[in-house]
């Protein structure tokens, strides 16, 4: 069998890069050069405007919205600052349920009927059976909160996600963005590191943390802020929710996410208790 | 009897390129263009653009000096951002096939003596096209490890993620490849 550690390193020595011995020098010599001049700082404004005339009407209309977040490529799991969109005084909330034993996984083959925040865009509630067998993804339920209010099925990604929503409990209290206590979500795609810090604002924070049993986690406190991925390399935008605090997971080839108003080591607590 | 190096570390080499000193930013980019040209040429496919992608992104780290919270970890941080140079010089037109084409169009220089080679030829192509229809996430920390060399801790600090989370990602890469090269 191929020592494939090795191989790699050999191939690295062997594969011929052209230009490199200048790359020094070319590196120097442009260290003094201003950074644009001011020419190009007249076509970046310009520039500029337009992309914040995109972004205006991205965020404003639905069809506009996908196809120019499609033109701009978003990739992968991105978090993007919160933008300013209508809310409610008092938004819409779901009846509250009590958590379930942590040793009670929920009864999910009855389809539930509790309404939903239409502002969150969910469409119709099915069975958990249903929905796994339509996205082809894992049971996402985190035995600490038991059954979820409602199942759904939304796109993006072309396959689906799943997102399980909550009432506000002792646990997850109402959340004043979404108007529920809990979302926790599965879905197709990989976290792409080193992204967040440069593309959340000021008063979000986002930080690695370690998840039981994940391959990677990420937290996300403070401002709103939006998400979006992809899934198979083909580039989507998630529905314009904002959302609350995040933890975001990976475990394989899966995301998992739990949006809430609650504090990191609950969250820690909730996502180890999906199975 | 033991001589001490006079060799600057990379700290002190940091310290007088952010007080304007260019040839201490040149040693710098001297001591890690191999690693910054072999990152950008995997991440990217393109050999015949990993030059070009490396001079740009090392002079936009030059100029994001002040950001450099740990000055010891430079290496690390200088090819965090060529990586992210060569992911960005994918943007929108990264589909399999044209990758394979880049991948499976480099040039691999044979070993003085084969007898230290664990790659002939046909296997180096195969390897290189393994390479290209792994996930763009397995690459990059195959990139970061065996063709820049940084160590786990290393990796780490550019994927900002733990060093165990490095291990595992390894291992599953590592996987993911070996299925690749078994396909062909």
């Amino acid at each position: 069998m191929i020592d494939l550690e090795r191989s790699l390193t050999e191939l690295a020595d062997r594969v011929q890069i052209p230009g490199g011995d200048w790359l020094v020098g070319d590196v120097v010599r442009r260290l003094g050069e201003p950074v644009k001049h001011r020419q190009q700082r007249r076509a970046i404004a310009l520039a500029g405007a337009l992309v914040a005339f995109l972004a205006i009407v991205t965020f404003a209309l639905p069809g506009p919205r996908h196809a120019v977040a499609r033109w701009l490529g978003f990739d992968s799991v991105r978090i993007e600052p919160g933008v300013t969109v209508p809310t409610t005084a008092t938004p819409p909330t779901i009846a509250s349920t009590s958590p379930t034993s942590q040793t009670t996984l929920p009864d999910t083959s009855a389809t539930t009927t509790t309404a939903v925040p239409p502002a969150l865009g969910l469409g119709p509630s099915v069975s958990m059976a249903e929905a796994m067998s339509r996205a082809g993804l894992p049971d996402p339920t985190p035995a600490l909160l038991g059954r979820p209010e409602s199942v759904h099925v939304v796109q993006p990604p072309d396959s689906g996600q799943i997102i399980l929503v909550y009432g506000p409990s002792d646990l997850v209290p109402l959340s004043s963005v979404t108007g529920v206590g809990a979302l926790v979500s599965v879905f197709p795609a990989h976290i792409e590191e080193g992204f967040f810090g440069k593309a959340l604002g000021n008063d979000a924070t986002v930080r690695s943390v370690d998840v039981a049993g994940a391959d990677g986690g990420y937290w996300i406190e403070g401002a709103p802020h939006q998400l979006f991925f992809d899934s198979g390399g083909k580039f989507e935008i998630d529905t314009l929710r904002l959302a609350t605090n995040t933890l975001l997971w990976q475990r394989g080839d899966h995301i998992y996410r739990l949006e809430a108003d609650i504090s990191l080591e609950t969250a820690l607590r909730i996502a180890a208790s999906v199975p | 009897m033991t001589t001490e190096s006079t060799e600057p570390s990379d700290t002190d080499l940091v310290t007088r390129a952010r007080a304007g000193d260019d040839a201490a930013f040149g040693a710098l980019v001297g001591r890690y263009q191999t690693a910054a040209l072999r990152l950008a040429a995997v991440i990217s496919g393109s050999t015949d653009d990993a030059a070009d992608i490396a001079q740009e992104a090392l002079v936009k780290a030059h100029r994001s000096l002040a950001k450099l919270t740990d000055p010891a970890m430079v290496r690390p941080w200088m090819l965090r951002i060529v990586a992210n140079e060569a992911k960005n010089h994918l943007r929108g037109r990264d589909r399999r096939h044209q990758r394979e084409l880049r991948y499976g169009s480099w040039v691999v220089a044979a070993m003085p003596d084969p007898e230290d080679s664990v790659l002939d030829a046909d296997d180096a192509h195969e390897l290189a096209l393994a390479l290209a229809r792994i996930g763009a996430r397995d690459r990059q920390v195959l990139a970061y490890r065996y063709f820049a060399g940084l160590s786990e801790i290393e990796t780490a600090r550019a994927l900002d993620v733990a060093a165990g989370t490095v291990k595992s990602r390894t291992a599953r890469a590592l996987a993911r490849l070996r299925v690749e090269m078994g396909r062909r």
